[in-house]
């Protein structure tokens, strides 16, 4: 048999994590692609590290039998010439919506485009009898035609026992009951997906800010009714979201494409940009004549005010629309918020 | 089959002990998933020995200005139909054409990951009293998405309601709809009683 030479170009690294590197790159047929490449750890048996080679071609092969327009693609698998350690060559995105949630809270029609998309490539996956087990910001990935995909199929199992398979994933993410029974399903996944949402809603400052740590109270219960919101989000949402965490796998969104009805009537408009920083919480949104803003500051943890007021876009006055007129309480702060949200 | 029979069985008994509860989880459901994949290969065998022909997946669908109703169902050529699922698929709010968009994909989702024969979508009618509205013109773009994203399954197509009152049985779909006995008699397993519209369509396909 004759040997056979990959036309693949290696570019330069353009992401990464505990797993190894992903390079962009260059074949010929599909033009510019993103390559996984996996990396053993200094101190990693020799062992282990086929077990994770084994893997990533398993994973290939699993984004290969998940084919959708809501999954990340995988074109092929080629092996490095002098190690012979395998690589991942797939469809290239535009990047994650890590860096994205990073920045701070999205609007609210993004976030059900996105969320929407990537419910039906989760449905598409678990009518394929597979689960994802690691839904999270950092694993939805938006291509070059702005379609968001599920990526990251490290953890995608395809051994179920009527339809539950094994613990694994991001202990943020993981439902209550996989707590108790160390066991996943696709309404998991969907408590998953409600987390995704929640988070992208509001930002990684505002999460961060949490009385408490997820992983260490999901198990608790209650977990979703005490989630505390940013003022703008509306009780559309709050619900919705409730409802694909709750506690009860029962009485949760039972699939993916209820998830995507649960979102058909949430409240999109106004659509408010929103910054949250240490200090101060900056809503802005625009109409044909004026620029609104919204500053809620925080002097202290007990000591809060608020105002709004609009702009004109061209000449004209600056209006009040309200405010706290001086300190108040949070609790005061963010229920009269919430009316001028409404 | 003999030897994925033992095989099989020598995994599930034999599989190893557990040194931790998270192993024991893993243990319990690998020995689990083979002796499932035992019964299934069993039961196919035994369905092809007897000759049973497998039945055949076919939906119903109607569609109003913001919903789609579908019921899903296994359908032989005698006895109850056997209903696989009753869905409804909200349209979003907003942008109609992103909305659209989702529906489509939904639709053609199901379509093929369900493996539908056959689909039949209760079809567009003149409106006889007050004239049309625009929600009717809504429920008729809705169909149009629905009959497109539909086109995966092996055969799609369309029946009036009148069509359906002329072709089937002796009365009208109306006195169908409300009739809870025939629906016991004609149907198994769960459907709401608002998506009865969508499996008469399945009926009537079947009887003419």
């Amino acid at each position: 048999m004759s040997d056979l030479k990959s036309g693949l170009q290696l570019g330069p690294k353009i992401g990464g994590g505990f797993f190894g590197d992903v390079h962009s790159g260059n074949d010929d047929v599909h033009g510019n692609v993103a390559v996984k490449i996996l990396r053993q750890y200094l101190d990693e048996a020799d062992e282990n590290w086929q077990l994770r080679k084994e893997d990533l071609l398993k994973e290939g092969q699993r984004l290969s039998q998940a084919a959708h327009e809501n999954i990340v693609r995988v074109y092929y698998v080629v092996r490095d010439e002098s190690t012979g350690n395998p690589w991942l060559v797939m469809e290239i995105c535009k990047g994650g919506l890590q860096a994205t949630y990073d920045a701070g809270p999205m609007g609210l029609i993004e976030v059900r485009r996105i969320c929407s998309q990537i419910a039906l490539g989760l449905q598409s996956l678990h009518s394929r009898r597979m689960l994802h087990r690691d839904i999270k910001p950092g694993n939805i990935l938006i291509n070059r035609s702005g379609v968001a995909q599920l990526g990251d199929f490290g953890l995608v199992t395809d051994k179920l026992v009527l339809g539950y398979g094994s613990r694994a994933g991001y202990s943020d993410h993981i439902a209550p009951e996989v707590w108790k029974t160390s066991v996943t399903s696709a309404k998991s996944d969907v408590w998953a997906l409600g987390m995704t949402i929640y988070r992208l809603l509001h930002g990684a400052s505002w999460y961060s800010r949490l009385p408490a740590k997820p992983r260490d109270v999901i198990a608790d219960g209650g977990f979703a009714a005490s989630l505390p919101w940013l003022p703008h989000i509306p009780d559309g949402w709050r619900r919705a979201i409730r409802k694909m965490m709750h506690d009860d796998p029962d009485l949760r969104c039972q699939t993916a494409s209820q998830v995507i009805s649960s979102l058909a009537n949430v409240e999109c408009d106004p659509d408010w940009n929103c910054a949250v920083d240490p200090k101060e919480i900056r809503w802005t949104r625009s109409t044909d004549t004026r620029k609104i803003f919204v500053v809620l500051k925080s002097h202290s943890p007990r000591r809060h005010e608020w105002s709004a007021w609009s702009e004109p876009l061209g000449a004209g006055n600056r209006r009040s629309l309200g405010g706290s007129a001086g300190i108040v309480g949070y609790m005061e702060a963010e229920q009269k918020l919430r009316n001028f949200f409404d | 089959m003999r030897g994925f029979c033992f095989w099989s069985m020598g995994k599930c008994f034999f599989g190893g002990l557990a040194e931790n509860e998270e192993d024991l989880v893993n243990v319990l459901l690998d020995g689990l998933s083979y002796c499932m994949a035992w019964m299934t290969q069993l039961y196919i065998v035994g369905q092809k020995y007897r000759g049973l022909k497998m039945a055949e997946r076919w939906i119903g669908v109607i569609t109003s200005s913001d919903e789609v109703t579908l019921i899903d169902a296994e359908v032989g050529a005698s006895g109850p139909i056997i209903i696989q699922a009753d869905h409804s698929l909200r349209l979003h709010s907003g942008n109609r054409a992103t909305a659209y968009r989702l529906i489509y994909q939904q639709l053609s989702d199901y379509v093929r990951d369900q493996k539908i024969d056959r689909a039949i979508v209760k079809g567009s009618a003149v409106s006889t009293g007050g004239g049309t509205r625009l929600v009717h013109l809504h429920a008729a773009e809705l169909r149009g998405v629905a009959l497109c994203a539909l086109s995966g399954a092996h055969r799609v197509e369309t029946i009036t309601k009148s069509h359906v009152s002329k072709t089937f049985g002796e009365r009208k779909v109306d006195e169908y709809l409300k009739d809870d006995g025939f629906w016991v008699a004609n149907m198994k397993g769960k459907m709401r009683s608002g998506s009865r519209e969508a499996a008469i369509l399945i009926i009537a396909s079947r009887e003419s």
